[in-house]
């Protein structure tokens, strides 16, 4: 099981690869820092690639309701191009700043390629993970001298994996838990997480920090009909809100 | 806050049954795209033992099952009990902390799940207590189905038989087991449900669409006409240009079937030109109707909606069921059909004893009148056993309400679930040894 799961997190963390180069090119507009912009860039595929009138007018959509999360005000000129919007007072207020949010931040800013050294590093690990070269051919290939372990900074497939573990801040919320489960003939395991430990964990991704909507609210075209699109937009967040 | 949860089952030799979680902060294109990495996978749960054969062993058998999944599911939501209400702290992506209400607010699973995880019967509805023979009708008055309630007759079911109608109603469809969501704070079980664009339009109805459209074209001899329309369909962007033709496809994907949707009216209004005279009526009911559904399907991919395109929705929807009567003869099943088929014989049979006095002057009169006869029976037959009552075609009812409560309909896909399989399973299942079933 332990074999497995490691294997699951790092096909995971081969998503991550590309969640931390994204923000690595969020913090890049950020004035006062300076990196090549060259990080692969964040992909905003749409997940349904129907090019129809209802694709486009919805992307248009996207665009104008586009909403800073950060600011908490709306700005004026998005919200007039989409019409009026009405925000659910009181929903989704800030009580607090995440301790060592800042120190965070600026580490990230200072270095985007920690726990690599170089973008070098991070680039080779992207590139072993994605390509799913099987540990011993990872060994190989420093072991022949084929890698130059001081620019990369790991040199086995151990001392990446050490890596690679220190990669994602938040692992400790996805915790696995094992329970077992008595089906009438035989006694089975089956695994499990933690329920609010994953959502904490969605929230706190720094690559959603531009995505995320904390409060519901009604939006309304310039004629003053309602929009459902999004899940903030319709009825049941709302509703539930408190 | 909410949280939503997505459910499929793995198939293959080695099974698994994964539960995935996502949250509704982040905007759909984002939440589902696999890059994005935004759907986490929450449990991996045995899949419960095949039921055996004898019926007795068998029912006891779906109780421990049933109990068993209420038990882990139970352990798994444990945390979200006491948070539902008084909210819970969390650090958010942009450091700022809040107080978060997480509530399971979606079940994105097939039918087949959705029904057992609601402790239904197969063609139940798990929204509203919609009887079994009105399924076919374009009604949405029925009360929204109570879990809670259901749990305090349960014991009642069992031991004594139903007093009151309305009891009856409610009770009918109840399956083994219970509501594995209804103890859920804050959760309204029949919320959970959400309309599947995959299962029900483009593997459901488009499916059946297209059945009785093949009957209704070997009915009226236009069945090469359609096939040869097809494959000279031209390339155009948005579409792919169909290689067989469509007989000779025996498995389709979701996307094909949504490309279909967008070339079959085309097609088939090009299969269905210049009818007969007798023709001329049916053939326009029928492309009316299958321009209804298409029509209703387009709107439903819609990314954000307002009243008037929920207006249309509902229109079109009505449309459908007005005129998805053409198609009703070929929703005939087998045992309808040699039940019409034996009704024939004997009128056959009785007639040749009665006319075989008639001079045969008169025979081709008669006979022509009695085809007449026999096909008007036939048809009688078949509108009174046919009949469009299947679970997919209610569920389509539920759409426009939904898009009001939650959203957008292509977000609640299946779909995600299935490409989640794909990134968080399959590639990990890949790399292991394959021999610890278990991971």
């Amino acid at each position: 099981m332990s074999g497995a799961y490691e294997k699951h997190l790092r096909t995971a963390h081969a998503g991550l690869d590309i969640v931390l180069a994204s923000t690595v090119q969020y913090i890049n507009i950020e004035p006062g820092v300076l990196h090549n912009p060259d990080a692969s860039g964040r992909q905003d595929s749409d997940y349904e690639s129907d090019p129809g009138p209802a694709g486009l007018e919805s992307d248009e959509f996207c665009r104008d309701i586009s909403y800073e999360s950060d600011t908490e005000v709306l700005d004026d000129a998005t919200s007039a191009s989409a019409g009026k919007q009405i925000r659910y007072e009181g929903a989704g207020e800030v009580i607090g700043d995440v301790h060592g949010f800042e120190d965070e931040h600026s580490n990230l800013c200072e270095d985007p390629w920690a726990p690599f050294n170089s973008a070098q590093g991070f680039k080779l690990a992207s590139w072993f993970i994605d390509g799913k070269v099987s540990k011993s051919r990872i060994n190989e290939y420093f072991s022949s001298g084929l890698g130059n372990a001081e620019s990369v900074g790991y040199s086995s497939m151990h001392t990446l994996e050490n890596h690679l573990r220190l990669l994602d801040p938040y692992s400790q919320y996805l915790q696995w838990f094992e329970g077992q489960v008595e089906d009438g003939q035989r006694t089975l395991p089956f695994f499990y997480r933690d329920v609010l430990g994953c959502v904490r964990y969605l929230l706190r991704q720094i690559a959603y920090r531009d995505d995320l909507v904390y409060a519901p609210r009604r939006e309304y075209d310039p004629t003053g009909h309602r929009i459902y699109a999004e899940m903030h937009t319709a009825d049941w967040w709302w509703d539930v809100q408190v | 806050m909410s949280d939503q949860t997505n459910l499929t089952n793995f198939s293959g030799d080695k099974k698994a049954w994964p539960v995935y979680l996502t949250i509704g902060n982040l905007p759909s294109a984002r939440r589902n795209s696999p890059g994005s990495m935004a759907v986490l996978l929450l449990a991996l749960l045995p899949i419960p033992p095949k039921l055996s054969k004898s019926s007795k062993a068998d029912q006891r058998q779906r109780k421990i099952n049933a109990d068993t999944l209420q038990d882990v599911f139970e352990l798994i939501f444990a945390p979200l009990q006491g948070v539902a209400h008084s909210g819970v702290p969390i650090d958010c992506a942009d450091g700022k902390v809040r107080l978060c209400f997480p509530i399971l607010s979606a079940w994105i699973a097939d039918h087949m799940e959705n029904v057992a995880l609601h402790g239904l019967k197969s063609n139940a509805c798990p929204k509203c207590e919609v009887p079994t023979h009105e399924l076919g009708t374009n009604a949405k008055n029925y009360r929204t189905r109570d879990y809670a309630r259901y749990q305090r007759y349960k014991p009642e079911i069992q031991n004594a038989g139903l007093e009151s109608d309305d009891d009856h109603v409610m009770c009918d469809n109840l399956g083994i087991g219970q509501n594995i969501f209804h103890r859920l704070d804050r959760v309204s079980a029949s919320d959970l449900y959400k309309p599947d664009m995959l299962h029900t339009i483009y593997l459901g109805l488009f499916k059946h669409m297209m059945d009785w459209i093949e009957g209704f074209l070997k009915k009226h001899g236009r069945l090469q006409a359609f096939d040869d329309v097809w494959k000279a369909l031209p390339p155009y962007p948005g579409f792919l240009v169909p290689k067989k033709a469509y007989r000779e496809v025996t498995q389709w994907q979701g996307k094909e079937m949504r490309n279909l949707g967008r070339c079959i009216l085309g097609v088939l209004a090009v299969a269905l030109r210049q009818p007969g005279g007798a023709q001329a009526i049916p053939f326009k009911r029928a492309l009316g109707c299958v321009r209804a559904l298409v029509d209703f399907n387009m709107m439903a991919q819609y990314r954000s909606h307002t009243p008037d395109t929920i207006a249309y929705m509902e229109d079109y929807l009505d449309q459908f069921h007005r005129m998805k009567d053409i198609f009703l003869e070929f929703r005939v099943t087998k045992r309808t059909q040699a039940k019409v088929d034996k009704q024939r014989k004997e009128i056959r049979r009785q007639r040749a004893l009665i006319r075989e006095r008639v001079a045969p002057s008169q025979r081709r009169r008669i006979r022509d009148d009695d085809r007449d006869e026999e096909n008007e029976l036939r048809m009688d037959m078949i509108h009174g056993e046919t009949h469009f009552n299947f679970i997919k075609m209610h569920l389509l009812s539920h759409l426009c309400d939904h898009i009001r409560q939650f959203g957008n309909i292509p977000m609640y896909s299946t779909e995600i679930g299935e490409l989640a399989h794909k990134t968080q399973i399959k590639d990990g299942w890949r790399q292991s040894n394959k021999n610890n079933a278990v991971r």
